[in-house]
């Protein structure tokens, strides 16, 4: 009887470790497999939510698989994540280089996360907000000897500082959420419909901003103010809405 | 005699020509399908020498005759007389309604007919009025805002010349706070700056207006009925009282918006599209030269092609190059505007650089658009530029290699190790640590507020403190100067007694000796002036100095 549920404990363990999909990907990565690993990392995400390493991973496999929009779209979601990574910092510079993106339109790198910001953010808005009932405490016991109600100003001005420059990072990154991108090269029409004419082409990896949506379509605008609609298989955008 | 007899047969025959030569009306109409308030034109077109003409009554509509053109033409040995009518054809009724026959009389004294048409009108729609009758119904409104439209087919991706009209009520005085904007519908609108016509006057519903006007383009962003709203924000000087110099106004921000029109926007016809055709859409034309006529091979040569006209601008690409392509090398083009984006000259310039001498002129480069006016597709050409190109070998060629070179750096390939998902692209409003912080940080803001509200009252009442204590000391430092120390007493008594009762909240009245034993300095004063008053005594300097020293210092 032992023996028996020893085995059975034995095929759980290895199919859970066999049915994991980052570590499936990996090995499709390894063998070359580059659009098998592209799936089984999707899947992944799928199933448990987006992660840096399988983020990274997805950006790579895309890359090998020489699809440079989808590439850079899913590296920039890792960067969202964690910005300060040297590995996903050198490959986005090189796949940048290989779409030919334009300096304006490279990412703008901050070294601090969003959901980093808006943590620091709320923390310092704590600060700032205990700093003043403190002071409003003092004053209203009318016990104004002694250290901290000396150097209240000071404190004052570094909590509100901080938060005002937290606020700003917070607006550029809330003004970034417009902004999407070109994953494969698709052609911008003039109308959200499937007859409709070509206003333009564009390249994979350009960065554009997302306008209006319309059954398929999205209205993009891009660094060059050429607008059109685009379909929403061709654009990959960053945040959930 | 023969010749004369020629002559009068070549006349009869010729007359006779004319005469036999077809005398009709025909009539046209531009749209037989509208609603009740729309209108349409009708245009009558009468060939040959037809007099007297007249129409049948009309019924259910009216009609306005606005213009009329003759033309006379002589080919192939037929002399013809063509005569145009326009009239505005208005419905008064829905439904099916027949329109009037023309009728006149020929040169033969026959009387001829046009064919008997008919006009589908349909239920009015109530947002789709035309400019003059919204004019009118906005009589009651101090600034009114209205765009107008060309009166022809509009398509998607079209930039349309527009003229934006606002209208201010003459007895305020206006001022633009953001220039008319599109509140609904795909549309975008570029305005340039308002510009000031010779009679900026104008009488609406009886009463006069001023009027600022702009030029722009609308550009609309998808076929079908789309429905078109502007908005623009002003201010308004009201006179509230006063006269002349001093006049007081009252500022009133108005948001003025257009009455919504719903407008039909065409798709690009898909009947004889080009192959390279980019959206461009307007009326425009091409230049083309280059800077070089002799060349070696290899030898770049710069071709400048200008499209100018009115248009999309946005829209026009570089023309594509037709023909031999694989035998001359092509860099990356250059492009630049000048003038507004929908107005001006698109200057493109094309490096090009021979592969072989055998070419004699510089390769076509073409480029389509779609003209509205005329409703189709127009493709513009460079010209045959020739060109002497020389087989001698180029020093630049080598150069344009090293523009090739790739490097790549090493990277890291993959990550071993599955990390742990995030929540980052998730609002951060549904995130615990907001969840649990941003209550404590309203209760902190709220509490703080709070405590600073009730210091300042109090301290509004300690200063209402230091007024009365200033009050009195004054007051007893002037009877002190006049060696009046029981009447100095007696105001120090007041001091403490108004001061006990603002903290006791009880009458001054009521308060004695005796009720301020836990304060000795406060209670031998007031003692000391009972018994003043009780034995109608007076005080010596020392005596009240000892008293009201400590006093003294606890005020100050």
């Amino acid at each position: 009887m032992k023996r028996i549920l020893l085995i059975l404990t034995g095929l759980v363990i290895v199919n859970a470790l066999f049915s994991n999909d980052f570590q499936n990907a990996n090995i499709e990565f390894a063998d070359g497999n580059y659009n098998s690993a592209v799936e089984l990392y999707k899947s992944d995400i799928l199933k448990n939510g987006d992660s840096f390493n399988t983020l990274f991973n997805l950006g790579n496999a895309y890359y090998e698989a020489e699809k440079r929009g989808m590439a850079l779209y899913y590296l920039k979601k890792a960067y969202i994540i964690n910005p300060r990574n040297r590995d996903l910092n050198q490959l986005i510079d090189i796949v940048e280089n290989d779409l030919n993106i334009e300096s304006s339109g490279k990412l703008l790198k901050i070294p601090v996360s969003p959901r980093e910001i808006q943590t620091l953010l709320t923390i310092s808005l704590l600060l700032l907000s205990l700093v003043l009932f403190l002071v409003a405490l003092l004053v209203f016991l009318d016990k104004k000897e002694n250290w901290f109600y000396n150097i209240k100003k000071h404190l004052v001005i570094s909590a509100a500082s901080l938060t005002f420059i937290l606020v700003l990072l917070n607006f550029y990154n809330i003004s970034n959420k417009k902004w999407g991108i070109v994953q494969n090269s698709s052609k911008v029409l003039i109308s959200p419909y499937n007859e409709s004419d070509e206003s333009f082409s564009i390249n994979e990896g350009t960065p554009v901003k997302l306008g209006e949506h319309f059954q398929d379509y999205y209205f993009i605008t891009d660094a060059g103010e050429r607008y059109g609609w685009i379909h929403v298989d061709s654009v990959g955008t960053y945040w959930k809405k | 005699m023969k010749g004369l007899n020629r002559y009068f047969t070549i006349t009869v025959l010729f007359t006779l020509r004319i005469l036999l030569h077809s005398q009709s009306i025909n009539i046209e109409i531009d749209n037989p399908y509208i609603s009740i308030d729309e209108w349409t034109n009708l245009t009558v077109t009468i060939n040959g020498d037809i007099k007297k003409l007249k129409y049948t009554e009309p019924d259910g509509v009216s009609l306005t005759s606005f213009g009329q053109s003759t033309s006379f033409s002589f080919v192939n040995g037929k002399n013809s007389k063509t005569q145009s009518i326009n009239f505005r054809v208005k419905p008064l009724k829905e439904g099916t309604i027949n329109l009037p026959v023309f009728y006149g009389i020929d040169s033969n004294g026959e009387k001829v007919l046009s064919e008997e048409l008919q006009l589908y009108v349909e239920k009015g729609n109530p947002t789709s009025n035309n400019t003059e009758s919204n004019k009118e119904n906005l009589k009651k409104e101090n600034v009114k805002l209205f765009i107008n439209l060309p009166d022809r087919d509009i398509y998607a991706g079209e930039s349309v010349p527009v003229e934006v009209e606002v209208y201010f009520l003459n007895r305020y005085q206006p001022e633009l706070k953001r220039n008319p904007y599109v509140k609904s519908g795909s549309y975008t609108l570029e305005l340039s700056e308002n510009i000031t016509r010779s009679n900026p006057q104008a009488i609406l519903g009886g009463e006069s207006y001023h009027m600022v006007a702009w030029e722009g383009f609308l550009t609309p962003l998808k076929p079908g009925n789309n429905e078109l709203e502007l908005q623009m924000e002003s201010y308004i000087r009201i006179p509230e009282g006063g006269s002349g110099f001093f006049t007081s106004y009252r500022t009133e921000e108005i948001v003025t918006r257009s009455p919504k029109e719903i407008i039909s926007i065409l798709s690009l016809p898909q009947e004889g599209k080009p192959e390279g055709f980019s959206g461009a859409i307007g009326n425009l034309s091409m230049n083309s030269s280059i800077n070089l006529d002799k060349i070696n091979v290899g030898d770049p040569v710069t071709l400048s092609i200008d499209i100018f006209g009115t248009g999309n601008f946005q829209r026009i690409n570089m023309p594509a190059i037709t023909g031999e392509r694989g035998k001359w090398k092509l860099y990356p083009e250059s492009s630049r505007l000048q003038g507004s984006a929908f107005e001006g000259v698109k200057k493109f310039q094309q490096i090009l650089s021979p592969l072989s001498d055998e070419m004699t002129t510089l390769p076509v480069f073409e480029f389509s658009y779609f003209n509205p006016l005329e409703k189709k597709y127009i493709t513009l050409k460079t010209d045959e530029i020739p060109i002497s190109i020389s087989p001698g070998v180029s020093t630049r060629s080598t150069s344009s290699s090293i523009t090739e070179s790739t490097f790549t750096p090493e990277r890291k390939s993959l990550l071993h190790k599955n990390s742990k998902p995030v929540n980052d692209f998730k609002p951060f409003s549904e995130s615990y640590l907001f969840k649990i912080l941003l209550p404590l940080i309203v209760l902190l803001l709220t509490t703080s507020g709070t405590l600073f509200i009730i210091t300042i009252i109090r301290q509004k009442d300690i200063k209402s403190e230091s007024v009365l204590i200033r009050k009195y000391k004054k007051i007893v430092s002037t009877l002190e100067e006049e060696k009046n120390y029981k009447k100095a007493l007696f105001t120090y008594k007041e001091l403490i007694v108004s001061y006990e009762s603002l903290n006791r909240n009880v009458n001054p009245l009521s308060i004695t000796s005796e009720d301020l034993k836990h304060n000795p300095v406060y209670h031998d004063i007031l003692k000391k002036a009972e018994d003043i008053s009780y034995l109608n005594s007076d005080i010596e300097e020392s005596e009240y100095t000892k008293l009201t020293e400590n006093l003294i210092k606890e005020i100050s």
